[in-house]
């Protein structure tokens, strides 16, 4: 096999399953295989290069996003023909129809005791209403909420909510992780409008109607705004945040930021797009998005740099060559900690 | 290992909306290179996930259920196109589906003049292939379908897919010829060594 790559093409290249498997995970399993293999040949690294750049290309073809709202209207159609096909099923109506009559009065007595049994049983409890939990682990996942708020899930995130939620005078959720919120407006039976609220460690989100991104993730809490407004109190202090403003915990203090809301939403889509973006908001986003501890030891002249364009937030490593690149610094990984500094060549 | 086939929990609503709510955008991105009219393809792939409902009972398990909707959309696109198409031409020929991509530089991270020339370039290179060769290309190098997957979806054997392949590649890049590429290309080698020294 290692003798026939010597005669082989970019295109011949990008035909094989080992070398696009490189391509597609630089840092795999096949990376030394390659790596080595290109020492040995040399003059093989120009037709390499020429494919890896012609696969390059390949990847930056324009994805159309449909609006939300197409999305939405599509699944309410389906689920109506879903709903009408399942209501008209037949076996479980024809047998009732052939219920001897004294069995019907058996079972609306039934019906009847059992619903008094359950008001009975609700009226008497006062325990806190049961929790639901949803729970996301390798995809990003969108639930609706009882309320019909819409919840995007991040990988690896929990989401707790009272089951009864839309029927009480606050509606209250737990989370664990990151999500993004578009949280329907409510009002209760008395008119008042229904508070919706995020709790995290320390802190909490109050809401009422609107669109926002949190992440609650071990030290690393951080609230973004995106339309309407919310109130982040912890235990000190309350900070109410505008559309495109966040919250971050600082210590034990809460840290206002003017941000572009777009940047924070990146992990829904797995893609980022900058528009004329600066050095700094990268590293902010880096920060307070993803998490990472940024070590910038350049002047502040170059965090002023801006960029344009839209990169895939799939795989970190891509996405840092890829800022590298584009911004002409050197992004060292070392853990949670990004070293930002000079090009060294 | 990605997902759970909603098949498996064959009554769960949810499990269908969550697939649903999964792969809407994936779907809408890849009728909308069939047929440029977005309510068309919108009501294409609410036929597709109602079937696919139908049909929930009597599916095996897919190895990639993203390959498998691609496949299920495909098939209803093409059903409805070439009909209208037969309706016209009265003939079906092979090449008788329009398949478009496009490729717009300027959104693109691009810093210097020469990648944005490259990237125009490419651009026109692509836009000579045929239906057919954008579709297999898409599929394979953005979708990552593997030979197999190509064949079932397309609709042709195993061999007469790598022969598509192929020659879409050769195409692509003889349609790149002419051009200052493999200067750049060769600048690139240079920069690359140059810094390894």
């Amino acid at each position: 096999m290692q003798n026939s790559y010597e005669h082989y093409s970019p295109d011949d290249f990008l035909q094989d399953e080992y070398f696009l498997e490189w391509l597609k995970n630089p840092q795999g399993a096949q990376s030394a295989f390659w790596e080595n293999w290109l020492a040995l040949h040399p003059h093989k690294q120009a037709a390499v290069e020429e494919a890896r750049q012609l696969y390059a290309l390949l990847q930056t073809h324009e994805e159309i996003t449909p609006a939300q709202s197409d999305r939405e209207e599509v699944l309410a159609k389906i689920m109506t023909v879903i709903e009408s096909e399942s209501g008209e099923s037949g076996s479980g109506r024809s047998r009732i129809r052939r219920l001897r009559p004294l069995l019907k009065i058996a079972a609306v007595v039934l019906l009847v005791a059992g619903a008094a049994a359950i008001l009975l049983y609700y009226r008497n409890t006062k325990t806190p209403a049961a929790l639901a939990l949803l729970q996301t682990k390798e995809a990003v996942q969108q639930f609706r909420l009882p309320d019909s708020t819409l919840i995007t899930l991040d990988r690896d995130s929990r989401c707790r909510y009272e089951k009864q939620m839309a029927g009480k005078v606050k509606r209250e959720i737990w989370i664990d992780g990151e999500a993004f919120l578009d949280v329907s407006h409510r009002t209760g039976g008395d008119g008042k409008r229904q508070p919706f609220i995020v709790h995290m460690n320390g802190m909490d989100v109050e809401v009422l109607g609107t669109r926002f991104n949190v992440i609650n993730r071990n030290t690393q809490q951080q609230i973004m705004l995106e339309r309407g407004s919310v109130k982040v109190n912890n235990e000190t202090e309350s900070l109410l945040l505008r559309p495109g403003e966040m919250a971050v915990t600082a210590g034990k203090n809460l840290v206002k930021k003017k941000i572009n809301p777009a940047l924070y939403t990146s992990w829904m889509t797995g893609v980022l797009a900058f528009d004329a973006t600066s050095l700094q908001e990268v590293i902010d986003l880096l920060q307070y998005g993803f998490g990472y501890h940024v070590v910038f030891t350049m002047d502040p002249g170059k965090s002023r740099e801006k960029i344009s364009g839209t990169v895939s937030t799939r795989n970190r490593e891509d996405l840092f060559k890829t800022l590298s690149v584009a911004f002409g610094v050197s992004i060292k990984v070392q853990n949670n900690t990004l070293i930002l500094s000079h090009k060294t060549n | 290992m990605r997902h759970t086939w909603l098949l498996s929990d064959k009554e769960d609503k949810k499990a269908f909306t969550c697939l649903y709510e999964q792969y809407f955008n994936q779907l809408f991105n890849y009728a909308v290179r069939f047929c440029a009219d977005r309510e068309q393809v919108k009501e294409y792939i609410q036929e597709m996930f109602i079937k696919l409902w139908r049909n929930r009972h009597s599916l095996n398990k897919a190895a990639n259920i993203e390959h498998y909707l691609i496949g299920a959309l495909r098939n209803i696109i093409l059903k409805k196109q070439s009909y209208k198409t037969r309706f016209v031409f009265e003939e079906l020929e092979e090449e008788s589906y329009d398949f478009e991509m496009a490729y717009p530089a300027e959104h693109r991270i691009i810093k210097t003049e020469q990648q944005k020339l490259l990237h125009n370039q490419f651009k026109k290179a692509f836009s000579k292939l045929t239906p057919r060769q954008k579709e297999i290309i898409y599929l394979r190098y953005l979708k990552g379908m593997n030979y197999e997957e190509l064949a079932a979806i397309m609709n042709i054997t195993v061999k007469a897919a790598y022969k598509l392949i192929a020659r879409s590649l050769e195409t692509l890049r003889e349609n790149l010829q002419g051009f200052p590429v493999n200067k750049f290309f060769v600048g690139l080698l240079l920069l690359t060594l140059i810094g390894t020294l």
